[in-house]
């Protein structure tokens, strides 16, 4: 037994909805998200943006940019993973600074 | 017996305890009552599951109607996925003809709620792990018993949460694996429940997301009928009736011939 048309539209229209969403998302925010967009289903899927700030030896303050890190790994908020990567990557840090997240701080080199 | 009308009823009067709380929003009071109004007479009359076929057509109409006035009154709803959830269910209700639509509609439904779920997962915010961390650190009753995961095991969880949706969003078509799902589903949002549950009002959403979904899975096992007048499975070829059927069945008995 065929749909009727009506049906198959609304059920393209279940799909499709979310589905732009999605691509909106992508080409906005792109693989770090901070936003769940509406009638989209993409609950739990974005965090808050947390910044790395970098502390010098005068106490000099700059921002740090996590995007040169691998993939994924330049996403973990957690621990010190993230720190201890800039604190190598930067030899003139002697503390690197997390806000916001789950665990903000400040971690030394 | 127990119908999904009924069950959505009972999760839209829940839906309201929510809305009552909030108050008027930016709504001034009389159309946010007329709007609440819509809301909780349709969710009693199909939890009264009275008036038949036409009755519950116009109890899921209220629904879309009180829900997209809910919608406009908190913008932030449509953001709230329970709520668009339970209004594709009422639009899935009012388009179709019979039971049959029905539950291919919200089939495809509770297939795009998990499969854009697990999609939408796959993002290094994510799979990072810090979604997770805060979803434990947050909830109460987790943090208050165990300490934050290590780095490893909020990535295997955050995998194997993807895993999860996306399983679930196949097991709607997939007859076999219907009954189970429904068993997984139900293990899902119970757990969703205990660990994301930061207070009384995101518990209460989460039960009425869940419910829905659960209710979904349940229906399209067959395991609870999608209308007050139709049988549970409704997807199963009818037994056919008349001389024709008869003469069929008697042909496909060994040792009875027509007489």
């Amino acid at each position: 037994m065929r749909s009727r048309p009506v049906v198959l539209a609304v059920a393209a229209l279940q799909v499709a909805v979310p589905a732009s969403m999605l691509v909106a998302r992508w080409s906005s925010e792109g693989s770090r998200p901070v936003s769940e967009l509406p009638a989209s289903f993409q609950m739990y899927s974005a965090e808050p943006p947390v910044t790395y700030t970098g502390v010098t030896a005068p106490g000099g303050l700059r921002r740090l940019d996590v995007a040169p890190l691998p993939p994924v790994l330049r996403a973990v908020d957690t621990g010190r993973v993230l720190p201890d990567r800039l604190c190598a990557r930067h030899p003139d840090l002697v503390a690197v600074r997390r806000t916001g997240g789950t665990e903000p701080g400040t971690f030394a080199c | 017996m127990l119908s999904a009308e009924r069950i959505v009823g009972a999760l839209v009067l829940v839906k309201a305890v929510d809305v009552a709380a909030r108050g008027p929003g930016d709504l001034p009071a009389l159309p946010w009552v007329a709007v609440l109004s819509l809301w909780v007479v349709g969710g009693a009359g199909l939890l009264a599951g009275r008036g038949g076929p036409r009755g519950s057509r116009a109890c899921w109409a209220l629904l879309l109607c009180g829900g997209a006035g809910i919608a406009l009154d908190y913008p932030l709803e449509l953001r709230r996925h329970h709520l668009v959830l339970l209004m594709a269910v009422a639009l899935g209700a009012v388009v179709a003809r019979d039971d049959r639509e029905r539950l291919l509609l919200w089939r495809v439904q509770l297939s795009t709620v998990y499969a854009f779920a697990a999609l939408a997962k796959v993002n290094e915010s994510f799979l990072g792990g810090d979604v997770l961390a805060r979803g434990v650190v947050a909830a109460p009753l987790w943090s208050s018993l165990l300490p934050l995961p290590s780095l490893p095991l909020l990535l295997l969880a955050g995998i194997a949460l993807i895993g999860v949706e996306a399983l679930l969003a196949v097991t709607p078509w997939v007859r076999r694996l219907r009954r189970p799902g429904t068993a997984v589903a139900a293990g899902f949002h119970l757990l969703a429940l205990l660990l994301a549950s930061t207070s009384p009002l995101v518990a209460l959403r989460l039960v009425v997301f869940g419910g829905t979904a659960v209710l979904l899975h349940a229906v399209s096992a067959g395991l609870v009928a999608p209308s007050a007048s139709g049988p549970a499975g409704a997807d199963r070829p009818a037994p056919a009736s008349g001389p024709q059927a008869v003469h069929e069945r008697q042909q496909q008995v060994p040792g009875l011939r027509p007489g």
